[in-house]
């Protein structure tokens, strides 16, 4: 879970972090909520925001409305924005980068620089020499030595806040199950370091975090009308695509196959579909019903199966149903092989579906029905 | 031989009551897996398929030997568990469980690293040593017995591409597949550096999906260290940007985890790069005696 700026924010106060005086503000005509000056800046949930205009200083009540009007009512590529956080201003001395993160990485990572305050990626590209990487052992933490070394690259003259500040940031990544806690910058304001940036990202499979997952998301709802994104409730994968045949299969691995085999032989991809770990015939059925009412012009479903755990008389029932149930009249071809596949190929057979064994075959035949090439 | 697993193995199956792991149990018999124990908190003095039950580990340990063991644990307890298996002191541990917190992942790879326990996924069908045994949900009917070695993150697409060598004739040493990530115990590395080892293998066949850069580290290995042909296919080179395709792992953002990026990387370490499972049969049968197929 991806959190906002003021929730990151809210959750680096709960571990001890210091960050600068701030408040959401959701409401254009809501009062200036601290003394000017103060920064407004877009609650959205993408970067660049400062380039496209959502971040900007207020002076006074003129400034204030007009911008508050003004970033609450944009988009930021193609983002809603969400309230606004106006943030007491702050003039940093030094803006250093700080992260520890699990994205992109085999082990918990900690990130950082003196070069904060702008991309961290063009710095990696253009300045190597100046960021440090160190892998964090889930059982000790940061060591000593490592906090030491952190110190002398990033030529802090404060060690022990330093230190403060990273264990807390640490602290907070470990505790609240983060896939990332990135400060960027990590101002230096009168000696002291205070994180005027926050991007924090939660584990959606960190169970002891689901509460507070939970409570986040009806805030959100409460303060500006978030709309959740749709959840699924399966384990399905449902992925749109801009062409028109819709692709179904029991495997992450076997879909991506299928994904290039069709496109290499001419065909246009409406959607990807892959099943998960659940693989009931009702699962079967949501696939169907996901592939078909998606996508307006859609022109005919490939199903890919290969059962290992997953059973093909499961399958087949999911499938014949649907068609049966919703008078299928686009073409639907079947790939169907592994635990169980006399019983599913059965009652594929007696619902007068064809079905296929060789993957490469099917696509080719299928693409060539359907797409005509 | 075979990698992970050979006819010698000695199985402990963890949660072995549950309605996969009964399942698979039966289904391992049958593949000729020699399963000693099996485990499941509240459940001991039962029997799965003539398999004894345990409460816990150290109970079995008291009563049978055991050097690999298969968990199909529920998430919230994976942790617990794999620490577990991982204090009895064995040699590999398939852990088939998805969405596991990726924090517990982390300990849980940093644990068995420690302890020189294998870790095979999380989230992974396991492995199989055609003809001989399984650790793992390979159906058996997809496999047979000879001298290509395979890996690949998802189980799927190592179902798919044993059928394909198997229908066109050519045997498998092993088959490991080790999970859609994002993050891994064995890797795509490990499975090849054993596969060069292994003399029963005489061709590695690496599958790899989009996302991450494990494709590219295997590539790293393979130029500075493998002498036996190594065959790749890439899976997700029409995959759209920042969408995961049912792997955690598979996903493509900016430049990183791209296709383009990985088979550039295999191509530059000499690795035969091919397009489609077709393709894939032609290259091997170019590359194997006859006779070893």
């Amino acid at each position: 879970m991806n959190l906002f700026e003021y929730e990151g924010k809210q959750m680096m106060r709960e571990y001890g972090i210091p960050v600068p005086e701030s408040h959401l503000i959701t409401a254009e005509d809501a009062p200036a909520p601290m003394a000017y000056p103060f920064v407004l800046k877009a609650q959205v949930m993408t970067g660049g925001r400062g380039k496209a205009g959502g971040v900007k200083v207020c002076e006074n009540e003129a400034d204030y409305k007009k911008y508050a009007h003004d970033i609450l009512n944009m988009e930021i590529k193609g983002h809603k924005v969400h309230g606004l956080l106006a943030e007491q201003m702050m003039k940093a001395e030094k803006e250093l980068y700080l992260s520890i993160t699990l994205q992109g990485v085999a082990k918990p990572t900690l990130i950082a620089s003196r070069m904060g305050g702008m991309d961290i990626e063009a710095v990696s590209r253009d300045n190597p020499e100046e960021i440090v990487k160190m892998e964090i052992d889930p059982f000790t933490g940061l060591k000593g030595y490592q906090l030491k070394y952190l110190a002398k690259k990033l030529q802090v003259e404060d060690k022990k806040d330093l230190f403060a500040m990273v264990s807390k940031v640490q602290d907070a990544f470990f505790k609240a199950g983060a896939m990332l806690v990135e400060i960027n910058p990590l101002g230096l304001v009168d000696g002291k370091l205070i994180a005027m940036d926050s991007k924090f990202v939660i584990d959606g499979h960190a169970r002891h975090m689901q509460a507070k997952m939970d409570e986040l998301e009806a805030a959100r709802q409460e303060l500006h009308a978030y709309e959740t994104p749709f959840k699924e409730e399966t384990t399905i994968t449902y992925v749109p695509l801009d062409g028109d045949l819709g692709l179904i299969s029991d495997g992450a691995g076997t879909g991506m196959l299928t994904l290039d085999l069709l496109n290499d032989a001419g065909g246009h991809v409406a959607s990807f579909c892959e099943l998960g770990g659940m693989t009931t015939e009702e699962v079967m059925y949501r696939a169907m019903d996901l592939t078909l009412t998606g996508h307006p012009e859609i022109k005919g479903v490939i199903v890919v199966l290969i059962g290992g755990f997953n059973r093909m008389d499961n399958m087949a029932l999911g499938i014949t149903k649907y068609v049966k149930e919703h008078d299928v009249k686009i073409p639907i071809y079947t790939r169907m092989c592994g635990t169980m596949e006399e019983v599913g190929l059965e009652t594929m057979k007696q619902a007068g579906m064809p079905t296929y064994n060789i993957l490469t075959d099917t696509v080719k035949e299928f693409v060539h029905e359907v797409e005509g090439v | 031989m075979s990698i992970l697993i050979n006819k010698d193995s000695k199985v402990l199956v963890q949660a072995i009551t549950g309605k996969s792991g009964s399942l698979q149990t039966k289904v391992m018999l049958e593949a000729g897996t020699n399963i000693v124990a099996g485990v499941t908190p509240g459940k001991s003095g039962q029997e799965v398929y003539g398999v004894p039950v345990y409460d816990y580990i150290a109970e079995a340990k008291a009563e049978h030997d055991f050097d690999t063991v298969i968990s199909f644990v529920p998430p919230a307890f994976a942790k617990d568990s794999c620490f577990e298996a991982i204090d009895a002191g064995i040699k590999v541990l398939v852990l088939t469980t998805e969405e596991i917190a990726l924090h517990d992942v982390v300990e849980i790879i940093a644990y068995a690293k420690a302890h020189d326990t294998i870790l095979v996924g999380p989230g992974c069908a396991g492995v199989i040593a055609p003809g001989v045994c399984k650790v793992g949900a390979h159906p058996i009917r997809f496999f047979k017995k000879g001298h290509v070695g395979v890996v690949s993150k998802s189980g799927a697409l190592s179902y798919e591409i044993g059928k394909t060598l198997t229908d066109a004739g050519i045997g498998q040493s092993s088959v490991v597949a080790i999970g859609g990530g994002p993050i891994w115990g064995f890797t795509q590395a490990d499975a090849v550096a054993l596969y060069d080892k292994d003399p029963d293998t005489d061709v590695i066949v690496l599958l790899g999906e989009i996302g991450g850069g494990s494709e590219e580290d295997a590539a790293a290995y393979i130029k500075a260290n493998v002498k036996k042909p190594v065959v790749s296919l890439i899976v997700g080179r029409n995959a759209p940007q920042g969408k995961s395709l049912g792997h955690a792992g598979a996903i493509v953002s900016g430049n990183v985890g791209t296709a383009k990026t990985k088979i550039a990387a295999l191509e530059d370490a000499g690795v035969h790069v091919v397009k489609n499972p077709v393709e894939m049969v032609e290259t091997i049968r170019s590359l194997m005696d006859t006779e070893r197929m």
